[in-house]
C-alpha cells in the first residue's frame, strides 16, 4: 500500500488500559459490574463498550457477503429486501384490489392471509391473483389448512415466487394436535417439499410463536431451529435429499424492541442454520436460511397506540440491517382492530422511507465489522446453539414436546416478562411508564383484544403455548377504569405537595405516572406552604386519592403523620417513598399504602382499584 | 441420518473462499462519497481512528468514558410560546411524561431585547416563542421545575446577558446552588448576524460579549454552561 501522510499524528491510538483508568475515574468508586455490565434476559452480558481486540476471537469477520455460513447475509452485494404487506382475505375481490393498490404503492410482496377453515376454488384463486404479475410480486398464502388443494392449484401458475408455510410441528405446540396424524401430517410435509416450484417455499418454521408466547431470543432461536432440524429429520427419512428439503423451507421470525439484539439474531440464526444443513451433507448454496420477519405483537400496546409505529420502526431497522429477506411491517392496530387503510399505508411506508430515503437497501450486511454486533452474534450464537443441543439431548424437537420441556421454558420466560412489566423492569412506554394522562378508549375493543391467545384444541395430547401482549394486564387495569368513568366520576389522584421543590416534583412526579397507569386522574399541586393549607385544599376538592410527595426528612418530624391523621376518614391516604424510620411509624398508624420503585406497580393498582369499587 | 451436532463446530469458519464480489456499482451520495454494495475487512486497513477511545482526546467514540451507559442522554423538547405561565404549564406536562430537560424557544421581541410592550415589537410578542421581559418572567417560567435538577438550554443570542442573568438569578432564588446549574445558552452571534438578523449589537461588540460570558462560566468554574457557545448550524440550512 502506498504510503500516505498520516492523517491524525498527534493522536496515538488509546490502549485499553488507558480507557479504564478513565472510566475508573468516571466510576468515582461505584461498582463497575454493577453499574456498567447489562445482564441480558438471554443469560449473557454485555460489555459497557466493545473495541477492535474483541473481535480477535470472532471467527467470520474476514468474510464477505453471500460465503457460508452466511452470517453476512445471503446477497453478495446491496441489501434489497421484499417489502411486503399481508392483507386478511374476507372477500377475493376486494383482497385483490388491496393488494394491486399496494403494489402500485411500492410493496413487492403480498401475504394473503386465508380463512382458516374455507376451502378456495381455482376461481377464488385465481380472482385473488388477478392482475398481479408473478415474475414481479412474490405471493405468499397462510393460516389456511388445505394445504394440498391449495399447492395443486398454485402449482399450475408459471414462475410464481412466494410461499406456503405448511408447519404441522409448530400448530401442534400451540393446538396439542395434529391435522391429521403425525404420519398423515408428515407425509403432506414430503408433498409439499416435492412440488415442483422453484423460488416457492412450502414449508414453513413459525418462530414468531415462540416470540410471541414470550420466548427469550436464546429459546426462540434454538426452538425454531430444532423445529427445522425435525423437519430435515423427518422428510430425509422419507427419502428426500437434503438438497430437496432445504431450499423449500422458510423461517417466519418475529422481531422485538431489543434492537441491537434483534439485528445479531438474523445473523446468528444464519450462522447456525448453515451449519445444520450442512452437517445433512447439504450443498452450501442450501444452507441459506430464507427469512421473513414481521413485528413481534409482545410488545404492542391499546393504549397510545400511535407509539406502535414507532415500535414497529425500530423493529424494521434491526431486521433488515441483520439482512432478512422479506419484512412486513405490523400496522400499528394490528393488536386490536382489522388495520384500517390508513394503518397499512404507514406501514407500508415504513418500510419505503427506510429503503427510498434512508437508504438501508445500499450496503450488504452494514451491521458487520461492528464491534459490538459481532459479539452480540457470537453470544447469541454460542447460547442458542448450547440450548438447541439441550434439546437434541431429549430426542429433539418433538419429544422435548411431549416432554414438556419446551412449554417449561416459554412459561417461565413468560412469568418473567409479566413481573418485569409489572414491576417497570421493563418499560412499555404509555402502558406501565409514561401513560397518556388525558387518553381513555373511545372504543370497545373485541373480547380477543385483552387477551391471550388460546389455541389449545380439546383434544390436544400435550401441553400448549398461548401468545399474548405483555400489555394486556395494565390494559384490562386502565380499561376497567374507562368503563368505570362512563358512568361514575373518574376517581382522581391527588398529590398533596410540600417542601422541598426537587424531591417535592420528583415524587409527584412518579406517583401521577403511577396512577394514570390505571386511567385514575390525576392533579397535581404546585406546592403547599403549610400542611393545614394542603388539607384545607384536600378537604374541598374531595379526591379519593391523597398521595403524600415531599422529601423523606420533610415526611418525618409528624409531617406526613398529621396528613395522614386529618384525612384518613376521608380519603384513601398514600405515601410516595418509603422514607427509614419514618415509614414504620406510618405503618403503625395505619398508613398502608406506599408507592416508590420497588412497588409492583400492577398488583398495587389492582389493589387501588378495588378500594375504589372499580373491580370486586 | 439425523447429525450429531455436537460434531459440529459453529466456530470453524471456512477459509475465505476467494469468491470475488460482483464489485457493482457503487453508490455516490450527495456528499459525492463513493459507497461500495459490500465491505469487508480489507476495506479498514490503514485506518488510523479504529483504536480511539471515549472520553480520550480526540473524542472519536464520545466525550464520556461510557457515554450513556452511566449516563443516558438528555430528553429534551423544544419549546416556547406565548405568556410565560403557558409554556410553564407546558413543560410540567412534558417534565411528567418523562423528558429530562428543557429547551426554551424565547420570542423574537425578547430576541432582540424588547420590553413586550413596545411598539416595535407588538406583532411578536408571544409568536414562534415566549415572552420574557424580566427576571419575574422567567422565575414564572421555571415555577415548580426544579433549576438545580433540571437541564436547561437556552437559544438566545441578541439579549444572551439578560437572559442569562434571568436565569442564574430565578435559579438562586430557588434555592439552586451555583454550582448544580447545568445546561447551554446558545450564544451564537455569527449565525444571528448572518442569518436571523435578531442581534442586538454589531459583531465585533457581540464577539466581546461571547468571551466575556465564556469567560465567566470558565471563572465560575462550577457554572456547568456546558457549551457557553454552541454553535448553531441548523440556522445556516435554511
Amino acid at each position: 500500500m502506498e504510503e500516505t501522510k498520516r492523517l491524525f499524528e498527534e493522536f496515538p491510538p488509546v490502549s485499553t488500559e488507558e480507557w479504564e483508568a478513565v472510566i475508573e475515574k468516571d466510576l468515582k468508586g461505584a461498582d463497575y459490574n454493577k453499574k456498567l455490565v447489562w445482564r441480558t434476559a438471554e443469560g449473557f452480558n454485555v460489555r459497557p463498550y466493545y473495541r477492535a481486540e474483541n473481535l480477535a476471537d470472532i471467527p467470520w469477520t474476514g468474510q464477505q457477503p453471500n460465503e457460508f455460513p452466511y452470517v453476512r447475509g445471503n446477497k453478495a452485494e446491496g441489501n434489497e429486501w421484499l417489502v411486503r404487506q399481508d392483507i386478511t382475505v374476507k372477500n377475493v375481490h376486494e383482497a385483490n384490489k388491496v393488494a394491486l393498490n399496494a403494489i402500485s404503492r411500492g410493496a413487492n410482496s403480498i401475504g394473503f392471509k386465508l380463512e382458516y377453515d374455507k376451502p378456495y376454488d381455482t376461481i377464488a384463486i385465481s380472482t385473488l391473483l388477478n392482475g398481479i404479475d408473478q415474475n414481479a410480486v412474490e405471493i405468499n398464502f397462510y393460516n389456511n389448512k388445505y394445504h394440498l388443494p391449495l399447492l395443486e392449484m398454485l402449482s399450475k401458475i408459471p414462475g410464481i415466487k412466494g410461499s406456503l408455510n405448511y408447519d404441522p410441528l409448530t400448530r401442534y405446540l400451540r393446538r396439542g394436535v395434529w391435522y391429521i396424524t403425525e404420519g398423515a401430517d408428515m407425509e403432506l410435509a414430503y408433498i409439499v417439499v416435492k412440488a415442483e416450484m422453484p423460488g416457492f417455499q412450502t414449508i414453513g418454521v413459525n418462530s414468531h410463536v415462540f416470540t410471541n408466547a414470550g420466548s427469550t431470543i436464546v429459546q426462540e432461536m434454538a426452538f425454531a431451529l430444532a423445529v427445522g432440524a425435525e423437519y430435515l429429520d423427518k422428510l430425509t427419512e422419507k427419502g428426500l435429499t437434503i438438497d430437496e428439503i432445504a431450499p423449500k423451507m422458510r423461517f417466519n421470525v418475529a422481531v422485538g424492541q431489543n434492537y441491537f439484539m434483534e439485528m445479531a439474531k438474523m445473523r446468528a440464526y444464519r450462522l447456525l442454520w448453515a451449519n445444520i444443513v450442512k452437517a445433512y451433507g447439504g450443498k452450501e448454496e442450501n444452507a441459506k436460511m430464507h427469512i421473513h420477519a414481521t413485528n413481534a405483537e409482545l410488545g404492542m400496546s391499546l393504549y397510545d397506540a400511535y407509539v406502535n409505529m414507532l415500535r414497529t420502526t425500530s423493529g424494521t431497522m434491526s431486521a433488515v440491517l441483520g439482512g432478512v429477506d422479506s419484512f412486513t411491517v405490523m400496522p400499528f392496530d394490528a393488536p386490536f382492530e382489522l388495520p384500517t387503510d390508513f394503518a397499512d399505508r404507514i406501514a407500508r411506508n415504513q418500510q419505503l422511507i427506510l429503503k427510498e430515503e434512508a437508504h438501508f437497501d445500499k450496503v450488504a450486511d452494514p451491521a458487520a465489522g461492528s464491534y459490538y454486533i459481532e459479539n452480540l452474534t457470537e453470544s447469541l450464537a454460542t447460547a442458542a446453539w448450547d440450548l438447541f443441543n439441550k434439546i437434541q439431548d431429549e430426542g429433539g424437537y418433538l419429544e422435548a414436546v411431549r416432554k414438556g420441556m419446551i412449554q417449561g421454558l416459554i412459561k417461565e420466560s413468560a412469568a418473567k416478562k409479566f413481573s418485569n412489566v409489572a414491576t417497570r423492569r421493563e418499560t412499555i412506554l404509555g402502558t406501565n411508564q409514561f401513560p397518556n394522562f388525558t387518553e381513555s378508549l373511545k372504543f370497545t375493543p373485541e373480547a380477543w383484544v385483552m387477551e391471550a391467545e388460546d389455541r389449545r384444541d380439546e383434544k390436544a395430547e400435550v401441553e400448549t403455548i398461548v401468545t399474548f401482549r405483555a400489555a394486556q394486564q395494565f390494559e384490562k387495569l386502565r380499561y376497567a377504569t374507562d368503563v368505570y368513568a362512563q358512568d361514575h366520576k373518574r376517581p382522581v389522584a391527588w398529590m398533596f405537595t410540600y417542601g422541598n421543590l426537587a424531591m417535592r416534583k420528583a415524587r409527584a412526579n412518579f406517583a401521577s405516572n403511577f396512577f394514570a397507569c390505571a386511567g385514575i386522574q390525576v392533579v397535581d399541586n404546585p406546592g403547599f406552604k403549610t400542611l393545614d393549607e394542603g388539607i384545607a385544599a384536600a378537604r374541598n376538592e374531595k379526591p379519593e386519592i391523597v398521595v403524600i410527595c415531599s422529601s423523606d426528612e420533610e415526611y418525618g418530624e409528624g409531617n406526613a403523620l398529621k396528613i395522614y391523621e386529618e384525612l384518613k376518614n376521608e380519603t384513601i391516604v398514600v405515601l410516595a417513598g418509603n422514607p427509614e424510620g419514618t415509614a414504620d411509624i406510618l405503618k403503625e398508624a395505619g398508613l398502608k399504602y406506599f408507592i416508590h420503585v420497588k412497588s409492583n406497580v400492577l398488583d398495587t393498582l389492582t389493589e387501588f382499584q378495588k378500594q375504589l369499587g372499580i373491580t370486586k | 441420518m439425523k447429525p450429531n451436532y455436537k460434531d459440529i463446530n459453529i466456530n470453524a469458519i471456512p477459509k475465505h473462499s476467494g469468491l470475488i464480489l460482483p464489485n457493482g456499482e457503487p453508490w455516490e451520495t450527495s456528499e459525492h462519497i463513493m459507497v461500495k454494495p459490500a465491505y469487508t475487512e480489507k476495506d479498514l486497513e490503514g485506518m488510523e481512528h479504529l483504536n480511539y477511545a471515549a472520553g480520550i482526546a480526540p473524542f472519536l467514540r464520545g466525550p464520556y468514558s461510557t457515554m450513556y451507559v452511566m449516563r443516558p442522554w438528555t430528553i429534551r423538547q423544544y419549546a416556547g410560546f406565548s405568556t410565560a405561565e403557558e409554556s410553564n404549564a407546558f413543560y410540567r406536562r412534558n417534565i411528567a411524561a418523562g423528558q429530562k430537560g428543557l429547551s426554551v424557544a424565547f420570542d423574537l421581541a425578547t430576541h432582540r431585547g424588547y420590553d413586550a410592550d413596545h411598539e416595535r415589537v407588538m406583532g411578536d410578542v408571544g409568536k414562534a416563542g415566549v415572552s420574557i421581559c424580566s427576571v419575574e418572567d422567567m422565575k414564572v417560567l421555571f415555577d415548580q421545575i426544579p433549576l438545580n435538577k433540571m437541564s436547561v438550554s437556552m437559544t438566545m443570542n441578541g439579549a444572551v446577558l439578560p437572559i442569562l442573568a434571568f436565569y442564574i438569578v430565578a435559579a438562586l432564588e430557588q434555592g439552586a446552588q451555583y454550582e448544580e446549574l447545568q445546561g447551554t445558552i446558545q450564544n451564537d452571534i455569527l449565525k444571528e448576524f448572518m442569518v436571523r438578523n435578531t442581534y442586538i449589537y454589531p459583531p465585533e461588540f457581540s464577539m466581546r460579549i461571547i468571551a466575556d460570558l465564556a469567560e465567566h462560566a470558565e471563572v465560575q468554574q462550577h457554572l456547568h454552561l456546558g457549551l457557553p457557545h454552541a454553535g448553531s448550524r441548523c440556522h445556516l440550512r435554511h
